[in-house]
């Protein structure tokens, strides 16, 4: 038996409005049979439509170029960005210079989609770095990108979080998204000196704007 | 987190299915009792394609195909199936929406009850889908009022394709009274965690779109009323996320964990692609049957999805893997639409090369998938998924060109439900090797200079 009703009565009525106001004769059996006997297809012939030979599906995929730049206005950060990797444990690398952020290079580039990454330090043993004031930004700030080509990306934050990072939500940060989105991380909340680093992480979350 | 959503799917091997369901414990039982425990729709001679089922009655997804274990936590999947079975409606609703519309502004044999038919049953899912949340009683009034809009439509195009300005505005009139109606519908029924004001926005810019659509279409103007039409698909899709999402929310606001996780997000936008993909390519292969004028801007839209699909596969796999996609997606759409033109031709044998195209593709990208994927899907499970997606789309075009128009389009309704069950299951594959290649943990990004100044 099929899961379908029967058309319900309205559906009837639906198509009795086509037909009956379409100001066209209804449908010979004949007609019906053949698409190109309608009167949008008068010039089908037995030949290939028009278009049709001359269609190529596209094959264009490319990537944004490299990001070389990040600009916080609000916060007054300007830093190059250099390319980060991962560490043997699984964790990203993070910049050795204090004042200069980086981009995790095996995620996507800013302006693709997906969750690109900057970290940044937000001090050095001995005072602030780069993302010092990041915990400071507000849903709206804007963050600039600005790549290899010349080209500046704007994105807009969207939220401020801070984990644990004994319970770093790894799928939220990193997890492959089809927006284009930015996410700026660096440590926060108490410095755990026994560890020697600080028991958080900040995550800046932005989306593109333009 | 995301292998145990996984395996909450029901398992579809070999012609036989079997759902395992836990405790439940939402607050709206009929959904948990229906929606998963409901009919499974899976053939013995379609083992990985649902039959014709709404699609959060379905289960969809070919487990035997990546090997995933099943667990019990049926309340978690019933809103993911909640969510992507609403979103995958109100997106077809657009696209056989506007094929009743389009027909009648061009006239064609196929504008009768084939088509008209096609958007009926999909507002008897979408009803069948709201009536196992709320009961058939409350969700009957739900078809009530989005035929009103479906009705307006029709009104419109006729007028607009007898140039009656007069019609056209009376008919605009019924269509600016459908938002509210429904939206207030909604609010009622969810008991007020749908916001009237929100869906009431979001259907007057849909109802937009469908005029600007028709008026774009009516003026020849194919370019831009394709582009409309695929906007109006991406929003409508959204708002079946909306709905979702008021439906599901709890007394405390929050919605459950699964509804939005990487992986739901995920499945539902290799849905959205892949659907969209579908709807695309039958009217870009009934344009190029027909030797139809829109076929470029149907075309343009083809690709602009494909793009997107690359997209999708770019962050997943890598760039590289975005090109080798797209090379192959290419060898797909080309196939397709050469096959249409050999239909229109009545050239066997560009016919029979077509295929064998398309035989090739199901080979190439089952294989690019299975690799990609770390051998969660193999590649002979899915090149069969894969011909089953073009075996849609060539009896469509057949069925279409012989005239067999309730066949053409019951195919092609099929057939988008179809591509929500792929996307399911590469996304229940993709999720878990992509899990696995993220970075671990937190960042060392402290030296402590500042630390106790902070």
């Amino acid at each position: 038996m099929s899961p379908w009703p029967a058309a319900p009565l309205a559906a009837v009525a639906l198509a009795g409005l086509l037909v009956s106001g379409c100001g066209a004769p209804a449908l010979s059996a004949a007609a019906a049979r053949s698409p190109r006997s309608g009167p949008a297809t008068a010039t089908a012939t037995a030949h290939e439509p028009p278009g049709v030979a001359g269609f190529h599906s596209v094959r264009t995929y490319d990537q944004p170029a490299l990001p070389v730049r990040l600009q916080i206005p609000v916060i007054d950060v300007s830093t190059p960005l250099v390319k980060l990797g991962r560490l043997p444990d699984g964790s990203l690398e993070v910049p050795k210079d204090w004042g200069t952020a980086g981009w995790y290079d095996k995620g996507p580039r800013p302006g693709q989609p997906g969750p690109a990454v900057i970290l940044g330090h937000v001090d050095s043993k001995t005072g602030p770095a780069v993302f010092y004031q990041l915990r400071a930004l507000r849903p709206g700030d804007t963050v600039r990108v600005g790549l290899a080509d010349g080209r500046v990306l704007v994105f807009r934050v969207q939220r401020v979080q801070r984990y644990p990072k004994d319970e770093f939500p790894t799928e939220a940060v990193y997890f492959p998204t089809l927006n284009r989105e930015l996410r700026l991380i660096t440590c926060g909340g108490e410095f755990d000196y026994a560890a020697g680093s600080y028991r958080d992480n900040i995550v800046v979350y932005a989306t593109l704007a333009s | 987190m995301i292998r145990t959503l996984i395996g909450t799917r029901a398992t579809v091997t070999g012609g036989t299915c079997t759902v395992r369901s836990g405790q439940m414990r939402t607050a709206a039982p009929i959904v948990i009792g229906a929606l998963v425990l409901g009919a499974c729709g899976c053939t013995a001679s379609n083992p990985a394609r649902p039959a014709s089922t709404p699609p959060a009655a379905r289960s969809s997804t070919a487990d035997g195909m990546n090997g995933m274990q099943m667990s019990s936590n049926a309340p978690k999947q019933q809103a993911v199936e909640l969510r992507t079975g609403l979103e995958e409606l109100f997106g077809q609703d657009v696209f056989v929406g506007i094929r009743v519309t389009r027909s009648r502004l061009r006239g064609d044999p196929d504008f009768t009850q084939a088509a008209v038919d096609a958007l009926s049953r999909n507002s008897d899912d979408l009803t069948t889908l709201l009536g196992r949340v709320y009961g058939s009683a409350r969700a009957k009034e739900f078809r009530r009022l989005w035929e009103s809009q479906q009705e307006g439509l029709v009104a419109y195009a006729r007028a607009a394709s007898q140039h009656d300005q007069a019609a056209k505005a009376a008919a605009r009139r019924q269509l600016d009274a459908f938002p509210g109606q429904v939206a207030q519908y909604l609010h009622d029924l969810t008991a007020g965690k749908i916001a009237a004001s929100t869906i009431s926005s979001r259907l007057k810019t849909h109802v937009d779109d469908l005029i600007r659509f028709t008026d774009a279409y009516a003026a020849g103007d194919y370019a831009t009323a394709y582009r409309i039409e695929r906007v109006d698909y991406e929003r409508q899709f959204a708002l079946g996320t909306v709905i979702a999402a008021g439906i599901l929310r709890g007394r405390d606001g929050n919605l459950p964990a699964a509804f939005n996780s990487p992986l739901t997000r995920l499945r539902s936008t290799l849905g959205e692609l892949l659907g969209e993909h579908m709807q695309l390519v039958v009217d870009a292969m009934g344009a190029a049957l027909r030797g139809g004028p829109e076929f470029k801007a149907d075309a343009a839209q083809v690709n602009a999805d494909t793009e997107q699909l690359a997209g999708a596969i770019g962050v997943l796999f890598g760039p590289q893997s975005a090109t080798r996609f797209e090379s192959v997606w290419g060898d797909h759409v080309d196939a397709l639409v050469s096959y249409s033109g050999a239909v229109a031709a009545e050239d066997e044998q560009g016919k029979a090369k077509a295929l064998a195209q398309l035989r090739a593709f199901e080979r190439h990208l089952s294989a690019f998938l299975s690799t990609g994927t770390d051998g969660r899907l193999t590649a002979p499970a899915l090149s069969d998924v894969l011909h089953m997606h073009d075996r849609d789309l060539v009896e469509q075009i057949d069925a279409y060109a012989g005239g067999d128009f309730k066949t053409a389009y019951s195919v092609t309704y099929q057939g988008y439900q179809h591509m929500f069950a792929v996307a399911d299951t590469l996304s229940g594959a993709i999720g878990p090797t992509i899990a696995a290649r993220l970075p671990k943990g937190g960042v060392q990004t402290g030296g402590g200079g500042m630390a106790g100044s902070r």
